[in-house]
């Protein structure tokens, strides 16, 4: 292969082409890391576009959930039971005009969405998707996590500050409060099963709860009732940490009018809904990689298992939903059919899931978890902020603790 | 032990709301009704547009003075037996659907119907005319008029069972004989 | 150490300050155009004025300009939430001022769709305190139970909401068919939906420990600042004008009069006066089940001339509407018109009770207490 660069006159592109294709294999033999990084970016990319369409995905489910948990019917316009909104929502979000007010603090005003963006979505560098779909399998995984994800307080509080409104000034001394508060039940919770483990790494976490017997070997069965509570202190002051209702008293609309997002409009504005949503499914992930065997597969193929008996019942709940809803509005009544059908569906889902990736397994269950916290949403009141400092500091933390001090002492002994 | 009962408390009452919205989500019916697409069955008195039948009208205007906001206009022409209602005017944008034009009024002339959609693009569109016009020579103007009575959004699919046509369908009628 | 002496210096000489904000008139829990003018400490508010008149209407002049039966569509737009109530009391206004007799069938009825208005009138309260809390769901609940009596109302008056139905000596129109039937099938189920409501928000543990001893009113408190309605009774004083002074048949029907019982926290806190309007729908249910039962046949309205001139002279009356006591005072001079009109509106006077509680307390129990005497801008302003 000889390089082509002694043209007369201008290259034109095939020269060029010509000339990159013949240096690059040996440039990329050379610079191995340069390699990785570029697939890294093009991984990290793909990460990014696909919390995106989650992030649209979660915003039309939490609207047919909450719809149908009040006996209403939701969006119904726009494609097959409004799912053409979750595409219509952000090119009308992304059309909106930008506004900033004339006495806010432009330039912060105008970066804190990117901030609470860029926090939110680094935190996916450590999930560990499946065996070997990973960011970055780093040692301090969990820790980063934390971290990285207390990013968005920074964000949150630039938004609130720089608005230069009074109600969202509120909210930011809220969003300080709470969020430093949560850290504490968070991470004292994430401690115990680090000590469980040994290790902070994501993806040992998960390796260490895998087992022929599926749910077994659980983090959330261990010791039981120990670490089903450790995750309940997770869960709640995960919910907290992400402003999710009933904790959402940075914004509670209520009282604070929008909170921190009041004065924001547009992209800028969605840039803040899109972090709540991705930050949910960080908590769900991470609540899904520390108790719920991250990417692990059930058995739930193999009979007499606990998953098998979990499992099934579940499935046929959402069957029966599943031809409630479809006989109630949308096709005429009583098709045994449709049953047949159902069934057949499940066979097929149960058969199938012998192959299902484990990648689909952690997204399974973390959209299991975002469904329980739209479940809370449109359930319960929202606390007082002095009552949410209570329950931090005077509720989880010393349960944290105690769990904490419960899970050396079995780990002294037992193992 | 308030400290436990609390937390305990707390946890279980969540429980029961989580488990009735969970119930609603599974079994109870959605009540929504797809606007546009379906349509509540309304009952027969509901006061909807105002609808007056000129050929019944006696011009007493007892309507009009009945009306609290003066939404309803009438003029008539000739005496006795010529008696006319020239001009019967219902500005549906003033009115407040009370009700009290169709109680006051001897002859069932002026009348509620099922109609209620009445956005329109014209703020002249609001003005409902039922008048019968002037007795022989016809403005030009107002021969081009009768199709405006109609309720201005009856264009529309299914409006409930008055038809909206009838207005001006008795106006053109009246200026026959 | 001396920088940490430095430290607390340097915080002491740091200026702070009252911060006042305007809560309203766009404010999501304001149930309306009311601006509360709210200084602050931190959460905690310091002091609150409520600042009315966003939707005033001039409700009492317009009264002057129009005869006794017209004025009854503008009393719909009153409490908007109770425009029975608010019908009834006028068209017993002026019988009291000309002594027009109303015939039984018409006193039935009326009791009737006033219970009824009651029952949706509180619905709205207590959901949208609910929507105050932060809980979305029980307030379409409520307003699902709403929307089958609103039918019930379309269905005898033909509005869901402006109803004018009321008139000077009885009621505009009978009971269309079946109605009877329509209303026993809408009461039957209606117990178990206020106990689903009970489970899902009265005894939420989170809601309580909002709402329990917070916005005590005490009795003379509340009885200084005029407070009536629920929001009185709340605080234990068994004030109830259709027990106090039976007007209408009120003397016929068995009914309990709600009082705060301070089952969760003090007497007269936000959760008894939440509790009093769900238990005030049970009673109300009572009187509508004994009035289906004793609904006798007959005329529904009075005849009266065709220019109605009561004799000169003023009558106050007083009626216990969802919110409290409605009043008007109406003074003739013996013609078609009004010579004046008062009307004094529960939601106002409750409304004066806010900056005499709201003292010390945080932020979003300025919005609970808001919601606990469930005001209507409308009436407020008139």
């Amino acid at each position: 292969m000889q390089p082509v660069t002694a043209s007369v006159g201008a290259p034109d592109l095939k020269d060029r082409l010509d000339v990159l294709l013949t240096y690059l294999p040996s440039f990329l033999s050379s610079h191995g890391e340069i390699v990785s990084a570029v697939f890294l970016l093009i991984v990290a990319l793909a990460v990014l576009l696909g919390v995106s369409v989650y992030v649209c995905l979660a915003v039309w489910l939490e609207r047919k959930i909450s719809a149908d948990m009040q006996d209403r019917l939701g969006p119904m316009r726009v494609g097959w039971h409004g799912v053409v909104q979750m595409l219509v929502d952000p090119v009308k979000l992304a059309l909106k005009e930008d506004l900033c007010p004339g006495a806010a603090d432009r330039p912060f005003f105008m970066l804190a969405p990117f901030v609470v963006l860029a926090a939110s979505f680094a935190t996916f560098a450590v999930m560990p998707f499946s065996a070997a779909f990973i960011l970055a399998d780093l040692d301090i995984g969990v820790l980063y996590v934390a971290s990285v994800g207390a990013g968005v307080l920074v964000g949150l509080v630039m938004a609130g500050w720089a608005s230069n409104n009074k109600w969202a000034l509120f909210s930011a001394i809220r969003t300080i409060a709470m969020l430093v508060s949560y850290e504490i039940p968070v991470g004292l919770s994430i401690v115990t099963v680090v000590m469980m483990v040994g290790s902070l790494s994501t993806q040992k976490i998960v390796l260490a709860q895998l087992s022929d017997a599926g749910m077994a070997g659980w983090h959330l069965f261990r010791f039981p009732p120990v670490f089903m509570v450790s995750f309940l202190v997770f869960f709640i002051a995960g919910l907290a940490e992400v402003n999710r209702t009933p904790f959402d008293l940075a914004e509670a609309d209520s009282e604070l009018v929008a909170g921190f997002h009041t004065e924001y409009s547009g992209m800028r504005w969605s840039f803040f809904f899109l972090a709540e949503y991705a930050d949910m499914l960080i908590v769900s992930m991470l609540g899904t990689v520390l108790y719920l065997g991250g990417w692990a597969p059930l058995t739930v193929t193999r009979p007499l298992t606990i998953d098998f008996w979990v499992f099934w019942g579940m499935a046929a709940l959402l069957a029966w939903y599943l031809h409630w809803l479809w006989t109630r509005i949308y096709l005429p009544r009583g098709e045994y059919g449709l049953i047949v059908v159902q069934t057949a569906i499940l066979i097929a889902i149960a058969l199938a899931l012998l192959v299902v990736p484990s990648l689909a397994w952690f997204l399974i269950k973390s959209l299991a978890l975002i469904f329980v916290m739209m479940w809370l949403r449109w359930t319960l009141p929202r606390p007082r902020i002095d009552q949410l400092m209570y329950l931090c500091w005077k509720v989880l933390i010393p349960v944290a603790f105690v769990n904490l001090f419960v899970v050396g002492v079995m780990r002294l002994y037992w193992r | 032990m308030q400290y436990v009962e609390d937390i305990f408390r707390t946890l279980l009452t969540c429980a029961q709301g989580m488990r009735i919205t969970m119930r609603h989500l599974l079994f109870t019916d959605n009540i929504t009704v797809q606007y546009p697409d379906h349509k509540r069955v309304l009952p027969e008195r509901f006061r909807g547009v105002l609808h007056a039948d000129s050929t019944k009208c006696t011009g007493c205007t007892l309507c009009a003075r009945a009306c609290p906001v003066n939404c309803i206009i009438i003029e008539f022409e000739g005496k006795g037996k010529d008696r006319r209602v020239a001009r019967f005017e219902i500005d549906i944008s003033t009115c407040m659907w009370c009700g009290l034009c169709v109680e006051a009024c001897r002859e069932s002339a002026i009348e509620t119907t099922l109609e209620y959609e009445i956005s329109c693009y014209v703020q002249d569109d609001m003005r409902l005319k039922f008048g019968l016009g002037p007795k022989k020579e016809q403005l030009p103007a107002e021969r081009a008029e009768p199709p405006a009575p109609q309720a201005p959004s009856s264009g529309q699919t299914g409006g409930p069972s008055t038809p909206p046509e009838s207005p001006g369908g008795s106006a053109p009628g009246g200026q026959q004989p | 150490m001396s920088g940490i002496v430095d430290q607390v210096q340097r915080q002491k000489a740091l200026k702070t300050d009252r911060m006042t904000i305007n809560m309203g008139p766009q404010h999501p829990s304001t149930h309306g155009v009311l601006r509360l003018l709210v200084t602050t400490d931190g959460e905690i508010v310091d002091h609150v004025e409520p600042v009315i008149g966003y939707l005033h209407r001039c409700k009492e002049k317009i009264a002057e300009n129009l005869p006794y039966y017209q004025f009854m569509p503008y009393t719909d737009r009153l409490d908007y939430l109770a425009g029975m109530n608010n019908n009834w009391a006028w068209a017993m206004a002026v019988e009291k001022l000309a002594g027009v007799k109303v015939p039984e069938r018409a006193e039935y009825i009326r009791v009737m769709f006033g219970e009824l208005n009651r029952i949706a009138s509180h619905l709205v309260a207590v959901g949208t305190f609910g929507l105050d809390l932060g809980t979305f769901t029980p307030v379409l609940y409520c307003f699902h139970e709403r929307e089958k009596i609103l039918d019930l109302f379309e269905a005898t008056c033909g509005a869901r909401l402006t109803y004018n139905y009321y008139r000077i000596g009885g009621v505009a129109k009978d009971l269309p068919d079946g109605l009877v039937t329509k209303i026993r099938e809408f009461l039957d189920p209606f117990e178990k939906r206020i106990d689903e409501l009970n489970t899902l928000l009265s005894e939420n543990h989170i809601f309580v420990r909002r709402t329990a001893n917070v916005g005590v009113f005490p009795p003379a408190l509340a009885l200084d600042y005029g407070v009536t309605g629920p929001s009185l009774r709340a605080s234990g004083v068994p004030h109830d004008l259709r027990r106090a002074a039976p007007y209408s048949i009120y003397d016929r029907f068995k009914f309990e009069v709600v009082v705060g019982r301070g089952e969760k926290g003090t007497v007269g806190d936000t959760w008894d006066r939440y509790d009093c309007r769900v238990r005030e729908m049970s009673e109300s249910v009572k009187i509508v089940r004994q009035c289906l039962d004793g609904l006798p046949d007959g005329e529904v309205r009075t005849k009266l001339p065709a220019v109605f001139k009561p004799p000169k002279g003023h009558v106050l009356f007083k009626a216990e509407n969802p919110k409290g006591e409605l009043g008007y005072y109406v003074v003739s001079d013996g013609s078609p018109k009004p010579s004046r009109v008062h009307i004094r509106g529960p939601s106002f006077c409750n409304l004066s009770i806010i900056p005499a509680v709201c003292r010390g307390v945080m932020l979003a129990d300025l919005v609970a207490i808001l919601g606990s005497i469930d005001i209507v801008l409308g009436e407020v302003d008139r």
